[in-house]
């Protein structure tokens, strides 16, 4: 009886995280962007004719703008498309169910990691994470577009929990072995973050592992087999070099100058222990440390989100009243150290590992793994802080309620900022305006023979193959993508052309329509495309 | 104290000294101006009475570029310059003492803080020794900072207030220090009240039977302050801080007009959309800067003044060693953890009103807890690990902590002037002394204001008569209550040219050179850069 009532609760909560992650899910955010277009167009590609856009038959890699797109969340979003359409709340379908069953499975996570812990507030422990989840603000704005990240935490998730749940029935681990292996098709930070994951959990449970040493062999033989059809791929010169592109390291010339000029100083002078601090290799550690630091930021995590894309207006990534709790409850785990304090910090701390190397730091799509543990610390704290109020007697009354008005506060105002005035001050973040130009252009075509798109307005083919649905096959016949993001000016299909407008020398015989950023279109406008915000985002012409 | 203890506070306080201390005079390569007009406003207390504007004896502010120095730390000068005349080391002089001393009175405060066991003292020499190594307290005290002397007054105010628990007597003057500090430096003004409050809580049990000589020694503090409340609560001092202030930035009232016109102005956006919340979080903001990562372990204040750039205020390696102290001191002391953590608090407060953050400078007051945490975070990792690793791993920190100050020692004494010497004013002493020889063949001498405030430089380093200034300057207070020299006898100061006269000698920023001038000589920045040329016509 009573753990049918207690599930109520859980099931409650599940309510909450589908209902904030599917309502919606086609308006907010404004538009989808490039990397959403993508991932639904290859979907549909690869529903239609089995290849992506390149041609590629069943890719184990989204070539897309050259950017060497992991390619799960491609497969994922095949059946809402067939089922749906190319619709943009179809493709972003794949992500919020993912989210919703991240929520669920934080709630088995936390209940099996701090099962032997026999406090008995720790029973509520699993639901206040839970909950916390459901609320992100980090976890909601991922899990509402397409974007490969948020599978790869659904899977961590259960990956983790089968694990423990394999420490004491063997066959879970299977099962874990297999998410594991399927997390490496997720996305880029995982195929750095899980192998590290992976030897902590080795480390810290080898004793239960030893026990059941033979489903642990089979274990690691699917895990194996899941990966194999990867490992070409991964060491591909191609996907190494999306590595190079987003790397810090990259700019050699720039990250070095000081450091050279300083060695140029010792060698004149006679320094010799120039070699040794102005080395390049130094600067080279200082840049990844400092990466990796950059993502324990409070500001950038409570208060300020990094791109715009990335959080709703006024808000970080978490809620600023989850400060002190998230302190608190560290205080509780590293203080009374237990297992599953080496689980979760260990989690925590290799979290931003895989971003460390990359450029614009912090990064909450590349460190998206750090989900769920903040949610976890900060239930902790939670579950401290009640019953710190239960024995404050004669306040608790208070206490309890200017604990829930605060939150409550801070979650109203979040929603309130996301659903109410994101797409409004953010639509041109999220590349706004190609529906209504496509839409346009779909209405006058007959009057023009060409249509001219510029590629100022970053990747437009992708966008015109997405809202026209152009039928794979026939864009497969007349060649597919040319190429990704370098030389994309070769790029056409049907009427539409794709390359940079240079105003004085087009033709302008009003046979062709121009598209462009409303600096490049100089002649008479015959429709301006706003953003959200009322700013222009393109202007249409036709000479 | 054991004798041991003894030694190695006096080798800590050594190796501060020496590291505060040595070759100051060229490293940092310049003074800024602030140090050149507090070493000659000393100079003319000195030989006067009265400072560059001429008046006697000021108390309460010196007047200064308009920017109101508080007082005391020009006075702290006047013994340095009276030995030393006006010389580059005897302006950085008061600065450098106090750091020192700051070194040894942090080891007492923490004995007094934790008690005279072995915590204590371990941690104090600890404390102590982390400090004396401190990038953060090196490069202020190696320049004429008024927030390092600050720093000392609060410091011996802890320490005063902690022993007056155990001395009668001292309670009556126990105050007296963070009176100091409100003669010393702005930020300090919000600070040192606040602390008082903290730290009279902290230790309501012990005092709180002294009930007379506390509100005496409050009577005291209070009469102390007396002659600079006026300046406290007058419109100059409010001037400069309207100027930086973030509340003044009307943008936040515009978006959340725009945010409630969404919102079709229902009767609960107002609550939503507030400015007040749109200022508490720009306030947060700007508190959370001084919290950031980058700027507490990488690379330290943007600003090349109070930072090498290269380590960050505290060192990288210290990192772990913060966030373990801070939870195990909560766990072991947390009545101090938490004294220490407002402390922290309080000192960014102030700092967080101001548009530029993080401010190395204006948080300087915070660097104590700091390291507190640092220390017991060091030996609660030691005493976590069994005795036979013990040794090894201490071996290993303390092998970390000698590359990171050698990294640190190494830049700043062989890169940071030459990298940085424009942003030291570097250049007129150089120009002044190439003058000299020449300044009697010309009828006036012209001289740019673009590396700022000359006219304090040619009376600093021509060790101009305070008695004489009055009838050789030419000066007008502007709107915004900065002090403005366009003259001094022979000198005339320009922001710009356009047109050259011959029998007059030229010091202008290469930019502003014309094609006709016959150069006399470049000055030069220590990278090479030409930042100065004199020239006639």
């Amino acid at each position: 009886m009573k753990k049918k009532t207690i599930n109520w609760f859980l099931v409650g909560i599940v309510c909450v995280a589908g209902f904030f992650r599917l309502w919606k899910l086609g308006q907010v955010p404004a538009s989808p962007d490039w990397d959403e277009v993508a991932l639904g167009y290859n979907a549909y590609s690869i529903l239609k004719t089995g290849r992506d856009e390149y041609g590629t038959w069943f890719p184990l890699v989204l070539r897309s703008f050259d950017d060497y797109k992991p390619p799960l969340y491609a497969y994922l979003a095949i059946l809402p498309v067939a089922a749906f359409g190319l619709d943009t709340w179809a493709v972003r379908l794949p992500s919020a169910v993912a989210g919703t069953i991240a929520v669920i499975g934080v709630y088995y996570l936390t209940k099996e990691l701090f099962e032997k812990e026999d406090d008995t507030a720790r029973q509520k422990l699993p639901y206040i994470a839970t909950l916390l989840l459901a609320l992100s603000p980090w976890h909601i704005q991922f899990s509402r577009i397409a974007f490969e990240a948020n599978v790869g935490v659904t899977l961590n998730i259960w990956a983790v929990t089968l694990f423990l749940k394999g420490m004491k029935k063997g066959k879970f681990l299977i099962g874990s072995a297999f998410l594991f292996g399927l997390g490496l098709y997720a996305y880029h930070s995982e195929r750095i973050f899980l192998p590290l994951l992976v030897l902590i959990l080795a480390l810290l449970y080898r004793r239960e592992i030893w026990k059941t040493r033979r489903t642990a062999i089979l274990a690691i033989v699917v895990g194996f087999i899941t990966v194999s059809p990867l490992i070409r791929v991964m060491f591909d010169q191609n996907s190494l070099m999306r590595l190079r592109g987003t790397s810090s390291l990259t700019d050699q010339t720039g990250l070095l100058a000081r450091s050279v000029t300083k060695l140029e100083q010792d060698k004149a002078s006679g320094n010799v222990w120039g070699v040794l601090f102005d080395n390049r290799r130094i600067v080279w550690a200082k840049t990844l440390v400092s990466g990796y630091l950059s993502h324990y930021s409070l500001k950038w995590l409570y208060l300020a989100g990094d791109n715009p894309r990335h959080h709703a207006p006024d808000m970080g990534l978490l809620y600023l009243v989850e400060m002190p709790f998230f302190f608190w409850g560290l205080y509780r785990m590293v203080t009374g150290w237990r297992r599953s304090s080496s689980v979760v910090i260990g989690w925590f701390l290799i979290a931003p590992i895989a971003a460390s190397p990359t450029t614009e730091l912090p990064h909450a799509i590349r460190s998206l793994v750090f989900l769920p543990t903040f949610q976890i610390i900060t239930a902790i704290g939670i579950v401290h802080f009640i019953s710190w109020v239960r024995s404050a007697r004669k306040f608790s009354g208070i206490l309890f309620v200017t604990f829930i008005a605060i939150f409550g506060f801070n979650i109203v105002y979040y929603l309130h900022m996301y659903y109410g005035h994101m797409d409004v001050e953010y639509s041109q973040y999220w590349q706004y305006g190609y529906k209504d130009a496509v839409d346009f252009v779909a209405a006058h075509q007959s009057q023009y023979q060409k249509v001219v798109v510029s590629t100022k307005l970053e990747q437009p083919y992708m966008f015109f193959l997405y809202y026209l649905r152009y039928d794979p096959v026939n864009y497969l016949a007349s060649g597919g993508t040319a190429s990704g993001g370098f030389a994309e000016v070769r790029n056409r299909f049907g009427i539409y052309e794709f390359r940079p407008i240079d105003w004085a020398n087009e033709v302008k015989d009003k046979k062709t329509l121009y598209i462009g950023l409303p600096a490049e279109i100089r002649g008479t406008t015959v429709k301006t495309i706003y953003n959200l915000d009322g700013s222009e985002a393109m202007k249409v012409s036709d000479g | 104290m054991s004798k041991v203890t003894r030694i190695v506070s006096f080798l800590i306080v050594l190796l501060a000294l020496f590291v505060r201390i040595y070759r100051v005079a060229a490293i940092p390569p310049s003074l800024s101006w602030d140090e050149v007009s507090i070493g000659y406003n000393a100079y003319s207390i000195l030989k006067t009475g009265t400072d560059e504007h001429g008046r006697f004896l000021p108390l309460d502010t010196f007047v200064a570029y308009g920017d109101y120095k508080p007082p005391l730390p020009i006075y702290l000068t006047i013994p340095s310059v009276a030995l030393l005349g006006l010389s580059e080391f005897a302006v950085r002089l008061p600065s450098i003492v106090a750091g020192v001393v700051t070194v040894f009175v942090v080891f007492l405060m923490i004995r007094e803080l934790f008690g005279f066991s072995g915590v204590g003292e371990t941690l104090g020499l600890l404390t102590s020794f982390l400090l004396a190594i401190s990038p953060w307290h090196i490069q202020l005290s190696r320049a004429a900072f008024e927030a390092n002397i600050a720093l000392l007054c609060i410091v011996s105010g802890v320490y005063f207030v902690l022993v007056s628990r155990r001395f009668g007597r001292i309670r009556y003057i126990s105050f007296l220090p963070f009176v100091a500090a409100v003669y010393t430096f702005n930020s300090a003004r919000y600070f040192a009240p606040v602390l008082v409050v903290a730290l009279l809580y902290y230790c309501r049990k012990t005092l709180g039977r002294y009930k007379k000589e506390l509100f005496l020694g409050v009577i005291i503090a209070v009469l102390a302050l007396l002659p600079i409340a006026g300046h406290l609560v007058s419109k100059e001092a409010r001037l400069r801080f309207n100027e930086v202030n973030i509340f003044t930035d009307s943008s936040i009232v515009t978006i959340a007009n725009a945010r409630m016109a969404v919102d079709g102005s229902a009767w609960w956006s107002d609550m939503l959309h507030n400015r007040r919340i749109g200022y508490a979080r720009s306030y947060l903001m700007h508190f959370f800067d001084n919290l950031e990562p980058w700027f507490l372990f990488v690379r330290g204040d943007g600003n090349p003044k109070f930072s090498l750039q290269d380590v960050g205020q505290l060192y990288l390696i210290e990192a772990p060693f913060l966030i373990l102290g801070i939870l195990y001191l909560l766990r072991d002391y947390r009545g101090i953890a938490g004294f220490l953590l407002f402390w922290i608090a309080a000192a960014i407060m102030p700092a967080a009103t101001a548009r530029e953050t993080p401010h190395a400078l204006r948080i300087e007051n915070s660097i104590i807890p700091w390291y507190i945490f640092i220390s017991y975070g060091i030996q609660s990792a030691l005493r976590n690990i069994s005795k036979e690793k013990n040794r090894w791993v201490a071996m290993g920190i303390g092998i970390l902590y000698v590359a990171s100050f050698s990294y640190f020692w190494h830049n700043y004494m062989q890169h940071y002037g030459t990298e940085y010497s424009g942003e030291w004013q570097y250049g007129y002493r150089e120009a002044i002394a190439v003058i000299q020889p020449l300044k009697q063949n010309y009828s006036r001498i012209v001289m740019t204001e673009n590396i700022g405030r000359p006219y304090m430089y040619v009376l600093f380093y021509e060790h101009r008569d305070p008695k004489q200034l009055q009838n050789q300057i030419t000066a007008t207070f502007d709107a915004a209550g900065f002090y403005n020299v366009t003259g001094l006898g022979q000198y005339t100061f320009v922001k710009e040219l356009n047109s050259f006269e011959q029998n007059v000698l030229y010091v202008l920023p290469p930019a502003q050179v014309p094609p006709k001038a016959r150069i006399v000589s470049t000055i030069h920045l220590l990278n090479g850069d030409p930042a100065l040329v004199i020239f006639d016509i």
